[in-house]
């Protein structure tokens, strides 16, 4: 074996392990990040199906803002308080002295709050001020995930439009 | 330079192959935690999906269910529905006890099981199935029950789709024929007006004018506006006796938001053209009636009186006021007791009534139109006494014209139903159901009849609902008994002298626009 058959081989042997590693730094990263998508999908989901059985069954909307929205509720029950807090990046749902976290590293979140009147010739209905008036509730919120310090992953909810489902 | 080559040792040989298949092995577990995560995820947003998808399958039972127990509420076993009588046990172990109605439905892949519970206010049970991802019996399921209240049709006194437009002095007020407090003989009292007489447009705006007063609140919808003149009010009743003027804080809305579906005939065939005739009406008179006692006393009697109080139970027959009857007296001066009988007058001021004995009055009148309990139909009616006996539905082919004082009488036995196809004139003291109340008759505008109109010291009390008419008010005379009840029509124009009074006992009592949403649970 001559001097330029091991440098030739010794040159091909570190593309080879640098590729080798460059994939596996890769597929860690992506691995890392799918898994991410699917924890933030996850938690999405469950706050969206909680957000939207509660709205369905309240009552009415006792008083909200964009960040915290308190629903009436029907039988009984304790008043259900749903509030982000911006420095935390939480939304935690609150019903009597029961309180859970929905949703972490939760970058931005606006409650929105329509009335029952559409908005002529569209399905856009008129926003209100008064919670006497609310009668669909609009949830926007964008949560991120990191890795190794840096914010890869994001996902937003845009499209959730709930109706209360009492009738007046 | 050339460097010898060897052969490798024995325990060298085929370590490339080994380093080879530790990265493919890495690579594979790699991509197969990449593929098993994917799959993971992927069965997750299905399952999500279908989950989510369970609510609108259970909700097109809820509605086949509210629709049922509207249109079909003394006949729930129909349509498809089974009754049992020994309870339901759904999915997810949910039992109900009872009679039950259910029915089921397959939709789109799933199905629903929809299952009501009657009387007067119904509970409605739904589950919406769905089979899971990759599966075709195994079943999600997701239930909603639902408890229901009747929506009153007129839980307002006037609701226009269009305008509403006063002009002068317009008053709408409310009262309660089933609450003496806020009524006096189930007839309009304006010492005892309450302040529900709201008014509302859907569709457009409400003006109020220079001097209309509303005892209740006025509401449009969100582009709707109001307007009051200087002298107009809405509001409270304490707030307008107080002089309040414009829109009291709170009586106001711009969410209103109501339904106008068409009036249709409720039958075809099978009715009758009703007939006309003398009607012998009786009516009793009390007599001979008996009075009491006296709160007027003898003038300037010579002492305190201590007995003998003049109190009589009867009343003195024949006489005429004031009655000359003697009062015995016992006075007592320097301690000496004197009886004196004093002869003076008195003025009888309370006086308690019973009745002895008495006399029948007889009258007749000619009615063009005598319904009793049937389904009727007349090509339409002008200036024509109408009597109604039992339950009646009459189909106006035609027009309603009255005038000169006739009148459609509502005996307290009696309700009448009415559907127009073309216009509603009342005129010239023409009078509608002037002693019954407001239940007892209802005019439905077919999606023809665009014209209601009430003029000339005309008088109603009922309903209307005449979603595709223009209603005007021309004029109430001098009485306030102009129109009691309640109306939805498509337009309303208010002039003159005009009063408006919301009877509450139709938010109570008068018929629902549908079964509503009271509370929804998810189980």
């Amino acid at each position: 074996m001559t001097l330029v058959e091991v440098l030739v081989a010794t040159a091909i042997g570190t593309i080879i392990l640098a590729a080798a590693g460059s994939l596996m730094v890769y597929n860690a990263r992506s691995l890392a990040a799918l898994s991410n998508y699917a924890d933030l999908d996850q938690y999405s989901r469950r706050a969206v199906d909680k957000l939207s059985q509660d709205i369905r069954q309240a009552t009415n909307v006792v008083s909200f803002t964009a960040t915290e929205l308190r629903l009436g509720t029907s039988r009984g029950r304790s008043n259900i308080v749903y509030t982000y807090g911006p420095t935390a990046k939480t939304l935690t749902r609150r019903e009597g002295s029961n309180t859970e976290i929905l949703l972490r590293e939760c970058d931005a979140l606006t409650f929105t709050v329509f009335g029952r009147n559409n908005v002529s010739n569209t399905w856009d209905q008129f926003v209100v001020t008064n919670a006497a008036g609310a009668k669909l509730i609009k949830l926007n919120w964008t949560c991120s995930r990191t890795i190794l310090g840096a914010a890869v992953n994001t996902e937003s909810v845009q499209t959730a439009k709930i109706v209360l489902r009492k009738q007046d | 330079m050339k460097l010898q080559s060897s052969l490798r040792p024995a325990r060298q040989a085929g370590s490339v192959l080994v380093v080879t298949l530790l990265i493919a092995m890495i690579i594979g577990i790699t991509l197969a935690a990449f593929m098993d995560l994917s799959s993971a995820q992927h069965r997750a947003v299905v399952r999500s999906g279908v989950w989510n998808s369970c609510i609108p399958i259970a909700e097109s039972g809820l509605e086949e269910a509210l629709t049922h127990v509207f249109l079909n509420s003394t006949n729930l076993e129909s349509q498809g529905w089974t009754k049992t009588t020994t309870g339901l046990t759904m999915s997810n172990s949910i039992a109900l006890t009872g009679t039950v109605y259910y029915k089921s439905r397959t939709l789109n892949g799933g199905r629903f099981l929809a299952a009501i519970q009657g009387g007067a206010t119904p509970t409605l049970t739904v589950q919406g199935l769905l089979p899971k991802p990759l599966t075709t019996n195994d079943m999600l399921t997701r239930t909603i029950e639902v408890r229901t209240v009747g929506a009153s049709l007129f839980a307002r006194g006037l609701v226009a789709r269009g305008t509403i437009n006063w002009n002068g002095g317009i008053l709408s007020d409310s009262f309660d024929s089933q609450n003496s407090a806020f009524s006096t003989g189930g007839r309009y009292d304006p010492a005892k007006r309450n302040d529900n007489g709201s008014i509302g447009s859907v569709e457009g705006n409400v003006d109020v004018g220079s001097s209309g007063t509303i005892y209740g609140s006025a509401g449009t919808g969100p582009t709707g506006s109001i307007s009051t003149g200087p002298h107009a009010a809405v509001g409270s009743a304490s707030y307008i006796a107080g002089g309040g003027t414009g829109i009291q804080t709170g009586h106001s809305q711009n969410d209103l938001n109501v339904a106008f579906p068409d009036a249709s005939v409720p039958f075809t065939s099978g009715y009758t053209i009703p007939g006309g005739g003398n009607v012998v009406n009786v009516s009793s008179v009390s007599t001979n009636s008996t009075a009491s006692n006296s709160l007027v006393y003898p003038t300037s009697p010579p002492g305190p009186v201590t007995t003998n109080y003049p109190i009589s139970t009867t009343f003195p027959t024949g006489t005429t006021y004031p009655v000359t009857t003697n009062v015995v007296a016992t006075t007592t001066k320097k301690g000496k007791t004197t009886t004196t009988t004093y002869t003076t007058n008195f003025t009888y001021t309370q006086f308690i009534w019973t009745a002895t004995s008495y006399t029948t009055n007889y009258s007749t009148n000619y009615y063009e139109h005598i319904l009793d309990t049937g389904d009727y139909y007349v090509s339409g009616i002008a200036n024509a006494n109408v009597l109604v006996r039992g339950n009646a539905r009459l189909w106006v082919d035609g027009s309603v014209s009255e005038a000169g004082g006739k009148a459609f009488t509502i005996s307290n036995t009696g309700t009448l139903q009415m559907w127009v196809r073309d216009s509603v004139s009342f005129s010239g003291n023409a009078a509608a159901n002037t002693t019954g109340d407001a239940l007892r008759m209802r005019i439905n505008g077919l999606p023809t009849c665009t014209s209601i109109s009430f003029s000339g010291n005309a008088e109603f009390t009922g309903t209307i609902y005449a979603p595709a008419a223009d209603l005007r008010f021309n004029g109430g005379g001098a009485d306030r008994a102009d129109f009691m009840g309640a109306a939805i029509v498509g337009s309303a124009q208010l002039n003159g002298h005009f009063e408006f009074h919301y009877d509450e006992n139709l938010g109570r009592a008068g018929p629902s626009s549908t079964f509503v949403i009271a509370s929804w649970v998810e189980l």
